[in-house]
């Protein structure tokens, strides 16, 4: 059944809508309208003409049945005959209006539907097709009533019509017609150009927006560009550095003393250590601008992956890891996967010697986001650097005692940010630190265009 | 067998000096020629005023990051050529860009090869070109 009805709208749709014109234009939803009106004046006017057949045949109005007959087949052949103009169809729609209107005026006086169909049609041909129809049926609806004056007047009007009105009661009835189709071919239109200009509006809005993000897009991919130049035209001399140091480590070495190979050992580490600097800036600047793909991902097994690369220095410190139930979510797996390794490499790492690390992690889930908590057993953090770790390259540490660049941190940072969620840190020194991070459960991934 | 004969288009003067001792030390006799840049690349392979003398290539060493013509224009113009497109082109560059890269083998260049950054490592696939193109190989004749 609704099969049917589907098939059966989109058929009138296709007669009676004009293909291949923007929303945005009124011409549009008139069509639209219009085909509409068709579609659910089928049914409904065999609830009109059934009992109206009835009554034409009972009091044997011949006229009105033929003229039921002819509304009937022009509304279908409206509806459903191909090969004609919408424009067309519109006008034969209207016109079978106005002869049923009339026909009923005539064998059933004012107090049948007729003046009613009179108004409904200056209402029709408003609202799908354009004011200048309006006037003329302003125009037909006078001359209408006019006409029925002029019968009452010289007395060929129908028994019925005459019986209800002298002729001044005809005109007071039927100039509230006039007055009325006249309000109405002022109004509509009003609305339909209001309608318009509000659609113009939006789509110079929507051309604008369109234009801004195509321009920041580009101006993102420039940028992206530029970091990746920029780094590697860094990189290139640090390799040379590099490579010829190690060069004449591998070459000379035996003729060189010991302070000799300290020099070399300390160019080749810097060397190293700003290769490693460029290339974290680099993964920094990517967060939130190549790193945007959303996915829906199992935590349990990002974070399982995480532990498998960490293997070896989990068996060499003997590390005692449990990892809570951990919620599936939409977020960029890429920057997640980026954020536990670096909580997790810390908590390893920052331990005092010989302690054995025992780390957790667990999941909480709150109204809007879940929150997550690395906690560990190590060396922990003073309270007066808590906002200072999350800075870019900063560093608590010498690099004798614990190795990195102060970048983890940072990056952790944005990478939760992005998710619309804010890190912090509880810990004392020596009493093991805990990170706890919330991500929101319907944010929308910030994409943004920091510098490199 | 005869020496083969290489050319690399390279403006590095770092990369030239460990290019040319990592394939000093390997064990094929070969010839080395450099130049230094795109437009000289061009002028050498069709030996032109200057390069008259040059001696076709057996192999082409090539950077992407060339001073006046690009790599990616010389690699265009050996391989539209008639003349030159038999000979195998290596791309060799710091680049390890997914367009460089397409663009490349877009144009028909026969590999492409990211500098490895540890020096240790560059000798060590510098003497695996070597090995490969010139001892397992079989590289077409000379056009002339």
């Amino acid at each position: 059944m609704k099969k049917l009805w589907i098939t059966y709208r989109s058929f009138i749709y296709s007669n009676c809508t004009v293909p291949a014109i923007p929303q945005s234009s009124t011409y549009y939803w008139k069509n639209h309208l219009f085909a509409t009106t068709v579609v659910f004046l089928i049914p409904l006017s065999i609830i009109v003409l059934v009992p109206g057949i009835y009554m034409a045949y009972k009091f044997s109005l011949t006229g009105m049945l033929l003229s039921d007959f002819i509304t009937l087949g022009s509304i279908l052949a409206v509806a459903f005959m191909p090969g004609i103009s919408v424009f067309a169809r519109k006008i034969i729609f209207n016109g079978a209006l106005y002869s049923t209107s009339v026909v009923m005026l005539h064998y059933l006086g004012s107090t049948g539907p007729g003046l009613l169909y009179l108004f409904a049609i200056t209402v029709f041909v408003l609202v799908s097709l354009d004011q200048r129809y309006g006037y003329l049926t302003l125009l037909l609806n006078t001359l209408i009533c006019i006409y029925f004056g002029i019968a009452l007047h010289y007395g060929f009007a129908s028994s019925i019509l005459e019986k209800e009105y002298p002729l001044d009661s005809w005109i007071a009835v039927s100039s509230n017609l006039v007055f009325l189709s006249g309000t109405a071919v002022f109004l509509i239109p009003k609305l339909f150009n209001g309608l318009q200009s509000a659609f113009e509006k939006q789509e110079h809005l929507k051309n604008k927006l369109e234009d801004s993000v195509e321009n920041l897009n580009a101006k993102n991919k420039e940028l992206e560009r530029f970091a990746y130049t920029v780094s590697h035209d860094l990189k290139e001399p640090l390799r040379m550095v590099r490579s010829f140091m190690e060069l004449l480590k591998n070459k000379y070495g035996k003729q060189l003393d010991d302070k000799a190979h300290t020099y070399i050992h300390h160019a080749v580490d810097g060397a190293k250590r700003m290769g490693d600097n460029i290339d974290d800036l680099l993964q920094y600047s990517r967060i939130g601008r190549k790193y945007t793909t959303i996915e829906k991902t199992d935590l349990n097994r990002l974070v399982d992956g995480i532990l498998k690369n960490l293997t070896a220095d989990i068996k060499k410190t003997q590390a005692q890891i449990s990892i809570g139930d951990l919620p599936t979510m939409h977020l960029v797996p890429v920057s997640i996967k980026i954020l536990f390794q670096n909580l997790l490499t810390n908590a390893l790492k920052y331990q005092s010697d010989g302690q054995r690390p025992v780390i957790t992690v667990e999941a909480k889930e709150k109204d809007t986001c879940w929150q997550f908590e690395v906690s560990d057993n190590g060396i922990g953090i003073e309270p007066r650097y808590h906002d200072q770790v999350f800075a870019v390259f900063k560093r608590l540490h010498t690099r004798d005692k614990f190795t990195g660049n102060g970048m983890g941190l940072a990056i952790s940072k944005k990478i939760v940010e992005q998710h619309g969620g804010n890190i912090w840190i509880e810990s004392n020194q020596e009493q093991g630190s805990t990170f706890t991070f919330t991500i929101g459960k319907h944010h929308i991934v910030k994409k943004n265009n920091d510098s490199v | 067998m005869d020496p083969i004969h290489i050319l690399l288009v390279e403006d590095n003067e770092g990369d030239i000096v460990l290019t040319t001792e990592a394939l000093e030390e390997g064990k094929v006799a070969n010839s080395l020629s450099v130049v230094k840049d795109g437009w000289e690349a061009i002028q050498y392979l069709e030996q032109n005023e200057g390069y008259e003398d040059a001696e076709e290539p057996n192999l082409v060493l090539l950077d992407i990051n060339l001073p006046k013509v690009n790599g990616h224009e010389v690699l265009k113009h050996i391989k539209t050529s008639d003349s030159l497109k038999h000979i195998p082109v290596i791309m060799l560059t710091t680049s390890s860009d997914k367009v460089d890269i397409n663009k490349s083998y877009k144009n028909h260049s026969n590999c492409y090869i990211t500098k490895p950054v540890e020096v240790n490592k560059f000798i060590e696939v510098i003497s695996t070109i070597e090995n490969f193109w010139i001892s397992i190989v079989q590289l077409p004749s000379k056009a002339k």
